[in-house]
């Protein structure tokens, strides 16, 4: 049934627009160019364009040296199970670093998320422990939160027409202000036993694989099917690559960027729920400075913190190499405090290599 | 470094080295001499052995169409561009204007018409800014002196404003006198006043004036640049006309008239480069009645019709852009009515234009037509996602570069394929982009403003042959263009505008540039 009527409505929109289309009767398929131009060779292999490919490639090739690296130096890196704990490690960054993909691609950026992560994480167990919510109903309330603060957010962007860093600097203090009034505070442990199965979205792992990972994998195919086949995607980019041209073009920026800073509070209410079944507790303080982790993600996956450039790949393995630095560091025994430094000279690093290779 | 007191604050303290009492330097001797001067840039020659001199006491007006090399001349005297080939003579010794900073330090002091002052700061501290007196041995800066001496300045050029007002809360005037002392705070011998009167009113035009006259009796020597003939032909001396960056003639203001000047800014042949076919003109398309926003557009009313070329004509500022914006539904209006095929319609944003069949081909292209990053099928399908044959809120990848694929055959865009980005195409393919832009959308009115700015010669054939193509197809074109000979080749009329009205209409074929210039510039009347 659906079926059908989607075809219906393909025959007639190809009709509309042969009707003013062009001067030739161009078909869909078209019969080679007139004009006796001829196309120059395309940068495309296998249906991919290499012009895209080479923005994430730089980052893909550190990941790739590095872990080879920290392997020859301590081989128990290369194992199974220490790549699963890589996953696991990587995936919370991972979520909140494809929220925040979008927001910086069309030029914004959100430092509220961390703020976001702890009111989803004090929703649900307000909820769960003082209104006794079953694990199902009180997820959901937990990942609505986020998407409400980060409608918030989206809606003082393009009401106020303030700038986002703005915004969400003082966001930042007022989530977190909720989630510690709401809470006076303290944590509270015991989520799993309040509602059952709750550990499922943090804890427990499916055909060997730990959920967190599972998740992050469902938010990234959503993130990546959003941004290269539909419209929101489209206009994801092009709000950041030129909003004014966009807005020329008859485009609602403001619908757009709403939806953005949405979807945004949403990852962020998801990295909650993780987060707190992960840690079996519902915690006010959870999430501080994961939105600097999450840029992190985004700058050394290669996107422009300009907007209109950069891909969810490319913030996939950003928050890779973070992890298997972290990772990587630790089982060769270095401090804490110097992979702090080694991870910011990366974040540094990533966007000096991107740059030297678009002035080349 | 230099302490207070050295340095002259009033304007009645400050008096040129090589006075000429009552406007009268003596012949032969000059302030500023050009000789041979040549500015290329890529594909155009700007100025082109251009010579050109200064007398102190004298108001030399300096005319010529959009384009014809005068924003250039203004760019090397204040150190902005560096000339090709050619000498600067000051007081007859070469030199070279390396920096703003170095024009000024030599005496030549420019108001551009962008006007270059620190919104945040107030009058007193823009005008002497990087030249603060100084007291002490740390250097403090001396802000009695600095207030007392903008206040003095600012009575001298008759100005009654407080100079602790803050420059963004002055009027255009206020801020151009603001620059004028600044100027003066400089000891500037040459002022050059770049086109001061396009933005203000009669009456504080008559103060610019009373000042450039109360400067001159002084000794200075003053560059106005002017569109505004009647302006030119008051207050100048002697008249320089720059046609396609030479000089072709320079005379006392006294021996010409605005009729003689237009014919010698324009005087040029129409080449044949215009292939304009002539479309029978169907049902009205576009009416527009008494539309009107406040200070920009008054009571403008047209209309076009189906297979009609309607060419807008006038002087940059003139409100052209403006009556594209305010109908596209960028600008708010004020008042005035739209009417698209005989049905009243309301704008309020680009969506609602683009819905009832309107396009914009914007006059800056990189800025307001393209996202440049972007690749040319996601640029083509921007304005019309819902067009491209795909499920409601899709526009799949394939879909968009198939749909790019049509349009780069059909209007023959040179570039390696639909996921080329835009940025690395050059100006004509760009506003072909642009084009399929809103072919898709299956527009039917369309504003081209500027339509072949900065693009070679070939490429602009092009463009106007697929702006035949539209005709032929029953579109309205309305064609908004600075480059006179385009809008005469081209259109079926052609409205001319000046202050934001439209002061004549003109057949077509049967008008001149003379014609167009003298309404544009409000010289007389034409023949």
């Amino acid at each position: 049934m659906r079926a059908v009527r989607g075809t219906a409505a393909r025959a007639v929109a190809t009709d509309a627009v042969e009707g003013l289309g062009s001067g030739s009767p161009g078909r869909p398929e078209m019969p080679g160019l007139p004009g006796g131009f001829d196309p120059a060779p395309r940068r495309r292999f296998g249906g991919v364009d290499l012009g895209t490919v080479s923005q994430t490639m730089g980052s893909l090739l550190s990941l790739v040296i590095l872990s080879l690296g920290i392997w020859i130096a301590e081989p128990v890196f290369m194992s199974d199970n220490n790549w699963i704990n890589i996953a696991r490690q990587a995936s919370f960054n991972a979520i909140l670093g494809m929220g925040m993909t979008f927001v910086i691609l069309t030029g914004g950026v959100d430092l509220s998320v961390g703020s976001i992560v702890a009111v989803s994480s004090v929703t649900g167990g307000l909820l769960i422990f003082d209104y006794g919510w079953n694990m199902w109903p009180a997820v959901l309330a937990m990942v609505a939160a986020g998407g409400l603060c980060g409608l918030f957010n989206g809606v003082i962007v393009t009401l106020g027409k303030i700038p986002p860093f703005i915004v969400t600097l003082g966001t930042m203090q007022i989530f977190r202000g909720i989630a510690l009034q709401l809470t006076n505070g303290s944590p509270r442990a015991g989520i799993r036993e309040s509602a059952p199965n709750f550990d499922i979205w943090g804890t427990r792992n499916f055909w060997g694989v730990p959920s967190p990972v599972i998740i992050a994998a469902v938010v990234f195919v959503a993130g990546y099917l959003i941004l290269r086949y539909t419209r929101l995607g489209l206009y994801t980019y092009a709000i950041g690559g030129n909003e004014q041209a966009t807005r020329f073009s008859g485009v609602h920026i403001d619908r757009y960027k709403l939806t953005v800073y949405t979807l945004m509070g949403v990852t962020a209410g998801i990295a909650g729920v993780m987060i707190t079944s992960r840690l079996n507790s519902s915690q006010p303080t959870v999430g501080n400075g994961a939105e600097l982790d999450a840029i992190a993600a985004v700058v050394i996956g290669g996107t422009s913190l300009f907007g209109g450039e950069g891909t969810i790949v490319g913030t996939i393995i950003g928050a890779l190499l973070m992890a298997v630095i972290r990772n990587g560091l630790t089982l060769m025994h270095v401090s804490a405090f110097y992979q702090q430094i080694v991870i910011g000279s990366v974040i540094i690093l990533a966007v000096l290599i991107d740059r030297l290779r678009r002035r080349g | 470094m230099p302490s207070s007191g050295g340095r002259s604050i009033m304007v009645d303290e400050w008096s040129p080295p090589s006075p000429g009492p009552a406007g009268n330097g003596a012949l032969g001797d000059r302030i500023l001499t050009l000789d041979g001067i040549t500015k290329r840039f890529p594909g155009v020659v700007a100025l082109d052995n251009v010579s050109f001199d200064l007398r102190p006491g004298e108001v030399h007006v300096l005319v010529g169409e959009n384009g014809a090399g005068k924003s250039t001349l203004v760019k090397i005297l204040s150190g902005i561009y560096q000339p090709d080939a050619g000498e600067i003579r000051l007081d007859d010794r070469p030199v070279t204007l390396a920096s703003p900073h170095a024009a000024q330090v030599m005496g030549i002091s420019t108001v551009h018409q962008e006007l270059n002052l620190i919104p945040h700061l107030d009058a007193a501290r823009n005008i002497y800014l990087g030249r603060e007196p100084l007291r002490g041995a740390l250097g403090i800066i001396d802000w009695p002196a600095v207030y007392a001496g903008a206040s003095a300045q600012l009575a001298a050029l008759g100005m009654t404003f407080d100079p602790r007002t803050r420059v963004r809360r002055l009027g255009v005037a206020m801020q151009q006198m603001t620059e004028i002392a600044k100027a003066l705070v400089a000891q500037a011998r040459v002022l050059i006043l770049d086109e001061p009167t396009a933005a203000i009113t009669a009456e504080e035009s008559e103060q610019i004036f009373r000042i450039t006259d109360h400067l001159k009796r002084q000794g200075a020597a003053i560059v106005f640049i002017s569109h505004h003939l009647e302006d030119a032909t008051r207050i100048g001396d002697r008249v320089t006309v720059f046609r396609d960056g030479r000089n072709v003639a320079t005379l006392p203001m006294a021996d010409t008239s605005p009729r003689e000047l237009i014919r010698l800014m324009v005087g040029r042949e129409l080449t044949q480069q215009f292939p304009k076919t002539t479309v029978e003109p169907g049902a009205v398309a576009l009416k527009v009645s008494g539309l009107t926003r406040r200070g920009v557009l008054h009571d403008v009313s047209f209309e076009v019709r189906r297979g009609e070329l309607l060419g807008i004509a006038g002087l940059v500022g003139a409100g052209r852009t403006e009556i594209a914006r305010a109908i596209f539904g960028i600008d708010p209006i004020d008042g005035g009515t739209i009417e698209i095929k005989g049905r009243p319609v309301v704008i309020r944003d680009p969506a609602s234009a683009i819905k009832r069949g309107i396009a914009l081909l914007p006059e800056d292209r990189k800025q307001q037509g393209l996202v440049l990053p972007l690749s040319v099928g996601d640029n083509i399908a921007m304005a019309a996602p819902g067009r491209l044959p795909s499920p409601p809120g899709l526009v799949p990848p394939s879909r968009r570069r198939r749909a790019a694929e049509r349009f780069i055959a059909a209007l023959r865009i040179k570039t390696p394929g639909a996921s080329q980005r835009v940025i690395n195409l050059s100006g004509g393919n760009q506003q072909k982009v642009v084009l399929a832009k809103w072919l898709l959308t299956e527009a039917d009115i369309f504003f081209f403003d500027e339509p072949t700015r900065g693009i070679d010669v070939g490429a602009k054939v092009e463009v106007y042959r697929l702006m035949n193509d539209l005709l032929v197809r029953g579109a309205a074109i309305v064609m908004i263009s600075s480059e006179l000979p385009e809008v005469l080749g081209m259109s079926d009329r052609i409205l001319v505008m000046r202050g934001g009205r439209i002061v004549a209409e003109l057949d077509g074929p049967g008008a001149t540039q003379e014609q167009v210039m003298t309404h544009a510039a409000g010289g007389g009347e034409a023949a």
